[in-house]
Parts: C-alpha cells; structure tokens; sequence
C-alpha cells in the first residue's frame, strides 16, 4: 500500500505539467505567507502621494489613495488565499457528505439533496452570492468565503452522488462482499481510494473558483470591506479607472497573480484527473 | 442419484419503481429448480428473463420477495444470520460475474483480490501459506503468478482478468458457483479454454455449477440440464439433447429458430 | 497493375498489397498489413477473426472511412474499374461512396443523424451525390423499400423511434439506394438481439438477391451468422488474411491452424457442434493476438500455433492455392 502511494506520487510529478502547476502554486504560496512578515509596510495607509510610479521607494508604486501597492499585493494574495482556501473547505465539505449521503441512502434524501442542488445551479451563484453578501453590511474576508462557499457546492455534489453510484453499482463490490469484506472494509478499501484523486481534483477547481469568485464579487461592489485580497486591489484601480490611464502598475500584478493561481490549481486538477482516470 | 444440494422453491422478486405513483415489475416468478451435486445446469434466457436477479438472490446479494433458497437444507435468508455463517455460505456458494472489467476495483492488485478471498476461511494461516495457495490455484488457471500478482487488473486483458475471477474459485473450492455470462464479453477462441476451467472444477472438486447465460450454444456445451426461462418463469427444462431436438414451449422453439448454426442455413 | 484498364475484365473489387495504419502516439499499429482481395463475380464475402485483428479498420479503409489517427499507407484499390488511388478526397466522397461502395457500420445511431427524420436524412444524403429532385428522391426511396417489405410510415420517424433492428434495417436501405456495386457490412448485427438478427440478415440478403448490390463484404466475429448469407470466408489474423474458401470447405476443414482454432471454437446449440468441439481440444488457441504495433517475426501466428516450425519464426510464408480457389498461408502447406 505504502510503496503504490509513492509510485503513484513519483508518476504524478513525472507528468510536467503536474510539476509546473505545482511549483507555480508553490511560488504563490510563498510569497503569500513569507510576504507580509518581510515587508512590512501597512497595504491600508496612506504613506505618500498618490499614483507614484514603481520606483527606489515605492517598489511598485502607490495607489489611487496612496497606499503601498507592493504591501497590498502581498497582503493580498494571502488574502486571496485564505478566501480559496476556507470556501473551497466549505463547498467540497459539503459536496461530498451531501452527495455521497444521497447515493448511499437514495430515496427521499436522495430527492431533496438532488432538487437543492438544482436550484443551486439553476440560479448563477454569482447572483446568489451577490443577494446574500448585499443583505450584511459589513463583510470581512470571512464571511465572503463562506457565502462562496455554500453556494457553489452543488455541481460537485452531483458529481460525488454520481461517482458513489457508479462505484456501489460495480461489479467488483459485490465481488467484494462475496468475499467476505464487511461493510467498513469496503468503504475503505475500495470507495476511498476512488474518490481520493477526485477530491484532490475537486479542491483544486474549487480553490481558483473561490479566488476568481471573490476577484468577481468585490469587482461588482459586493466583495470585502475590510480585508485586503487581490480582488479588492482589482476593484479599487477600476472604480478609479487606473486602466484608461495607464496606471499600470495597479492593475498588472494583481491580474497576473489571480491568473498563475487559476492556471497552476487547473494545471494539477487535471493532471490528478488524467493519472486517475483508469479505463 | 447424487444428493440435492441446492433448491429453489416458489422463488419470486417484485421489484416496485416510482416514489408515488408505484409500478411492480415482476422479475422472477415463482420458480422451481434444484441443483444436485457435481451437477452444471444452466439458466438460458435473454436480458429481462430474470436469470441474472435469480442469481443474485441465491448469491444473497439481493432478498426475495418470496419464496426460499435452501442450500445443504439450510434456507439461505432464515437460517443464516451472523457474519459466520454468512461467511460460511459464500465459502461454499460462489460467483463469478459477466464483465471482467468492472470485476476489479482500478486500485486493487490481484494480490490482494485474491488475498481478500481468505476472509472466507476459517482456519488461520500465515502469509506465505496464503501465497502460495494463490500461486497454485493462479497455475490452474494458467496464469503465471509471478507476472501478475502486483498488476492491477487495467494491465491485463479482459481473457486474464476472468481467469483471475475462474482462480479465486478454485482457490476456496466452493460446492456451488453461479457463473452469470462469465464469457461473453471474451473473444469465441479463448471462451473454449475458460470454460473448460469450469468443467475441470467439476472434474476435480465435484463442483456444482449453475450457468446464467443467453447464450444456448454455451449452454448445449458445458450443461448436464438446461432451464429456459422466459418473463421470470422457467418455462422449459431437460437435458442438451431433449431441449434442441424436442423443444416442446414455443418460447424456446423460436429462441433456436433464431440462433444461426453452422450445419444449417436460413437462406438458400 | 496498370493493365485493368477499362473494357477488360471489371472486377467489382480488386485490392492489392493494402496497408491501413494508425499513427498513434504509443506507435504504428499496423492494423491491416499487406491485403489482397478481388472479388470478380457476383458474391458475398465474409471476413471473419478475433476483435483486434484489424477486419474492422479494412471495413473503414474499404470504404474510405478514414480519419486520422487512420490512414491508408499502401495499395491499389479499384472498384468496377475506377482506379481510386488517383482521386482526391473530394472526388471519392462525391464519386464513389455511396454511388460505388456503400458502408453498413455496427451501430445505426451513429450513422444516422439523431434529429433528423429519415426523409430529410435520405434527401440530404442523395441530393448531395445526385441531381435528383426532392421529388425523385422520395419517389426513389418509397420504391425500395417496398421492396424490401420496410415500413413506410419509417420515413417519417427519427431514428430513435425505430428499434434496433429497423434502424439497422433501414440504414441498409438507405446506403443501397443508389445501387452501389459493393456493400461492406461491419458486424452489422452484433449489436442487436438474437430474435432480431435474423430480420437484418434477411434485409441484406435480399438486396444481393434483388441484384441491388453485387456484391456484399461481411464482416463479423460470429462465424455463424456470417454463414448464414455468405459464399466465401477469408480468416483474417494480425493484419493479415491468413486463408479462404468456400464456407462449406472453411466450416467442415479448415487449413490454417488459426482458422482451425478459431472455427472449432464456434458453440452453436447443435449437438453436431458440441462432439466436434469435445473432439478438438488440440486445435484450442491459447494466449492472446499479438500486438499490431510490434507484431512478431515470420509468420504473425508462429507464438501462438502448436505447429509453428523453424521456418515460421523467420520467414512469412506466402498465399498459397492448395486447390481450386482455396488459399492459405502457412508453411504447411508449402510443398518444397
């Protein structure tokens, strides 16, 4: 067991573009983490002029209001971070108890978790999360992630349900019970080792999904209030239309960061998903 | 006369679909077989004949609606309880399923499959005692077992994967084996080859056998008694002989109306 | 080969050395290697052998049904004449297929088009290929399959709205329309039930008996039903055409030891079958066919034949005719 979980992982980084996605998100993660606690300027304070291009002093330059660009960047991509990171927890949290419960169970439960999940999808989660955001007044980092979070549980839900059938629906688990397994024995031996790479995958997705969420709802004027993430800096340099005026420096670190994030958790979802997928 | 070790009495399985508005679909209507020792028979049908929910039920992977299974006398659903005995049952009936692809969970070496077959016994024994009964019954099969046991089942073909199911039997030596289409997803050439593995089982274990199939052909070659059914009934029954030169129910009259043969032609 | 100019014989078929592979990333699989295939009278011809062996990809290339990672390497193919080789892609589709060769795939739903009634899918098909007006075609296609005791409410429906073995039926109608020379059947009843099989067959084998076709390419692994309707049968193995015969010949005495293997192998519900199978346990094939991107050495059998020799191993013995068209290709039968 132990020496075909490293051969997996030894196949996993053999694929490059495991590898790639990998390390870029390293990078991120790095600087996210490490980031504040090197420089340690204040990303919310007002330190000098406005618009001061990057520079000796500055070293991406200031902002509409004057604040540190660089100390918000870093600031925000850890914010940024935490966002995916707690609504990604939430909504696979969800996806996979509720739909592993309503494959298992069936019936009734299996009814009201499907239709739930089909309004889910039905409704564009952004509206939904745009609904629910505009109802609290103040909205820290945390509570944009949770709202992310249990509104866009649902597409993977169906996805868990489906595979949880499919797998109770193989051959190979009555083999399993003809056996003589028990039932706990199953779940583990055969269910898990299935749906582990699919979670794997599914956090992934989710992850860049709450980050490009969060991007999308505070760009909209329904996001954080308080906190710094990536999608507040975004926000910030178009209500001032830095774009138009070639503020540059506002807008390009930030777009490209949310993009490396997105680009390098896809770049590992489906690689997972391509070594897993057996025929 | 050799002794009886299974009978069928008065099976039937309903199945009801719709949560409202119910609908009951008959899969099995009571039927009436027995199998006796050493004995291969098999249950002819096409999809939606109920031979497959048949097999089930007497697997107990699916509970009747009706009706009992006795095996060695012992009914399978009132007299067999605990895990034990459950373990008991299914050391001594067993199965063998149609597709050899979804057989095998994708993560599980056949090590391993064929480890998890020792659930089933009693006695205790050590590792390498293990393997190499696995490596034995592997040989019977002939399969080499040094080149497959650490494979997954995707590295081998759909022919080797069905021998690995062919060698978990003759690994616990069960007294029954339902064997539901164990070949039809197998190319004709090497269907031969598998199913005399079911008959040596006979030869060397006095193994009884029941055939789940559609296929009338397989079931001339390998069966001592043929069971046609038809909508959940079993609407004929005899021997090779009586069924393809006396058919007396016009189900099966048209079933060997329609199957091509070899020594005669539809068309001239 | 250049002599089949038009006004000699006109074979309906005349395929030399055909090579069709896949260009895969894993390799070259060689799926049909090296065939050779006239047919110059009114016949039907079953290619029979394992899946694998490559019968289905020469019913593709035959019909030029080839997109890429498929493509046609090698040889001459001329159909009632016309050399193909010549002709552009463009021209194939507008000259032959259909007109000359028409193709019957396993499965009807992927041929026919799931939201197009079959009226319309008849009248796109052939105004393509013909001047026809939409009148004519209907007129046409109302004509044929009367004839063939089809249904004609069937022209109103969509596909899935027909079963199985009326979709088949129907495609088999419709690919013939235009009265093309050769049929090519790929497993056109596997799919299907065995009450419905026989429908099928019946449907094919009054097209050739009608003279809609002349002649027919049936291809199947179920030597059974390809013997019901055919004259012919050629074994197909790794690629390669390894004997032919007439049925009766290749049913009762089979040359080759892999046709023997593969027809002893054959269980049909007739007591007959069941003492010639018990009796031919030598002949069983063991192991698996070979791969087709590495195949072996010599002859492609060799691994596999209990008879396999010397020789085997390293030279690829030649299409021999051992009587009157009876050809096989195996050392053997080679007298030196």
């Amino acid at each position: 067991m132990i020496s075909s979980i490293s051969s997996t992982i030894i196949r996993l980084f053999r694929i490059k573009k495991f590898a790639i996605g990998l390390l870029i998100l390293l990078v991120v993660l790095f600087i996210g983490i490490v980031g504040p606690a090197i420089y340690e300027v204040s990303p919310t304070r007002t330190i000098g002029r406005r618009y001061v291009p990057p520079g000796e002093k500055y070293p991406l330059g200031t902002d509409a209001l004057g604040r540190d660009v660089l100390a918000q960047f870093l600031h925000g991509i850890r914010g940024s971070l935490y966002v995916g990171a707690i609504a990604s927890a939430i909504s696979l949290s969800l996806a996979i108890f509720l739909g592993t419960i309503a494959a298992v169970f069936g019936g009734l439960v299996d009814k009201i978790v499907m239709t739930l999940s089909e309004i889910l999808l039905l409704i564009p989660s952004i509206l939904l999360m745009m609904l629910l955001a505009a109802y609290l007044p103040e909205r820290s980092l945390w509570i944009v992630a949770v709202v992310i979070g249990i509104t866009s549980w649902a597409g993977w839900c169906r996805g868990f349900r489906s595979r949880t059938l499919s797998i109770l629906s193989s051959e190979f688990i009555n083999l399993a019970i003809l056996s003589g397994a028990s039932r706990l024995n199953i779940i583990i031996r055969d269910i898990v080792p299935i749906i582990a790479p699919y979670v794997l995958a599914a956090f992934a997705m989710l992850f860049s999904y709450s980050i490009m969420a969060e991007v999308g709802l505070t760009l909209v004027g329904v996001g954080m209030t308080k906190d710094v993430t990536l999608g507040l800096m975004l926000y910030v340099a178009q209500i001032y239309a830095n774009i138009s005026q070639g503020i540059w420096w506002t807008i390009v670190p930030p777009s490209i960061t949310v993009t490396l994030i997105f680009l390098s958790l896809y770049m590992i979802a489906t690689s997972i998903d391509e070594l897993f997928s057996y025929r | 006369m050799s002794k009886v070790i299974l009978e069928v009495k008065n099976l039937t399985k309903v199945y009801r679909i719709g949560l409202i508005r119910q609908k009951e679909i008959v899969a099995v209507n009571n039927i009436n077989f027995n199998v006796k020792e050493g004995e291969i028979i098999s249950l002819v049908g096409e999809s939606g004949s109920g031979k497959t929910t048949t097999a089930r039920i007497i697997l107990r992977l699916l509970r009747p609606t009706s009706g009992n299974v006795l095996f060695n006398g012992k009914d399978i659903w009132r007299d067999i309880r605990n895990r034990k005995e459950l373990k008991w049952y299914w050391r001594n009936v067993n199965g063998v399923f149609q597709d050899p692809y979804s057989s095998f969970n994708p993560t599980h070496t056949i090590r391993f499959v064929m480890l998890r077959k020792f659930n089933l016994f009693d006695e205790e024994m050590d590792y390498d005692t293990k393997i190499s009964m696995i490596k034995e019954a592997l040989k019977e099969v002939g399969l080499i077992p040094e080149e497959i046991l650490d494979k997954r089942s995707f590295e081998l073909s759909g022919g080797m994967r069905q021998r690995v199911l062919i060698a978990q039997i003759f690994l616990i030596r069960p007294k029954l084996v339902i064997a539901d289409e164990p070949t039809s997803m197998i190319d004709a050439t090497l269907r031969l080859s598998l199913l005399d593995l079911f008959l040596k089982l006979r030869d060397e274990f006095k193994t009884s056998q029941i055939f789940i199939t559609h296929d009338l052909g397989l079931a001339t070659y390998t069966s001592d008694r043929i069971l046609v059914m038809y909508k959940g009934k079993i609407v004929e029954e005899g021997t090779p002989e009586e069924i393809l030169n006396k058919p007396s129910h016009p189900y099966t009259k048209k079933l060997l109306e329609s199957v091509p043969k070899l020594y005669s032609k539809w068309f001239t | 080969m250049n002599s089949l100019a038009i006004g000699e014989i006109m074979s309906i078929l005349d395929v030399r050395n055909f090579r069709a592979y896949y260009f895969t990333k894993a390799g070259t699989v060689k799926a049909v290697d090296g065939v050779n295939l006239s047919i110059d009278k009114k016949t039907i011809i079953g290619i029979v052998g394992e899946s694998g062996c490559g019968k289905s990809t020469l019913a593709k290339a035959l019909s030029f049904n080839v997109e890429p990672p498929l493509k046609i390497v090698k040889g001459d193919i001329v159909i009632d004449g016309i050399k193909i080789n010549d002709m552009t892609t463009d021209e194939i589709r507008r000259k032959i297929l259909g007109i000359k060769v028409a193709l019957i795939p396993q499965s009807a739903m992927n041929a026919l088009v799931p939201t197009v009634k079959i009226r319309s899918f008849i009248k796109d098909v052939l105004k393509e290929k013909t001047g026809y007006t939409t009148l004519e075609i209907f007129e046409l296609a109302v004509k044929r399959f009367k004839e063939l005791n089809l249904p004609i409410e069937a022209l109103d429906m969509y596909p899935f709205e027909l079963s199985g073995g009326m979709r088949q039926r129907v495609l088999i109608a419709i690919a013939t329309l235009l009265n093309p020379s050769l049929l090519i059947a790929d497993e056109p009843t596997s799919a299907l039930d065995v009450s419905t099989q026989k429908m099928v067959l019946e449907t094919l084998y009054d097209i050739y008996r009608r003279g809609l076709v002349k002649s027919i390419i049936f291809i199947s692994h179920d030597i059974a039903t390809v013997r019901q309707i055919v004259d012919e049968i050629v074994v197909m193995y790794a690629g390669k055409f390894v004997e032919k015969g007439s049925t009766e010949e290749m049913i009762n005495e089979p040359l080759h030891p892999y046709s023997k293997g593969l027809i002893f192998s054959i269980l049909t519900p007739e007591l007959i079958v069941r003492e010639r199978v018990r009796k031919a346990k030598e002949v069983l094939l063991k192991g698996e066919p070979p791969s087709l991107i590495n195949p072996p050495s010599g002859c492609r059998f060799h691994p596999r034949c209990p008879y396999a020799m010397d020789i085997c191993r390293r030279e690829e013995p030649p299409m021999i005719e051992v009587e009157r068209n009876r050809f096989v290709s195996c050392w053997l039968y080679v007298k030196r």
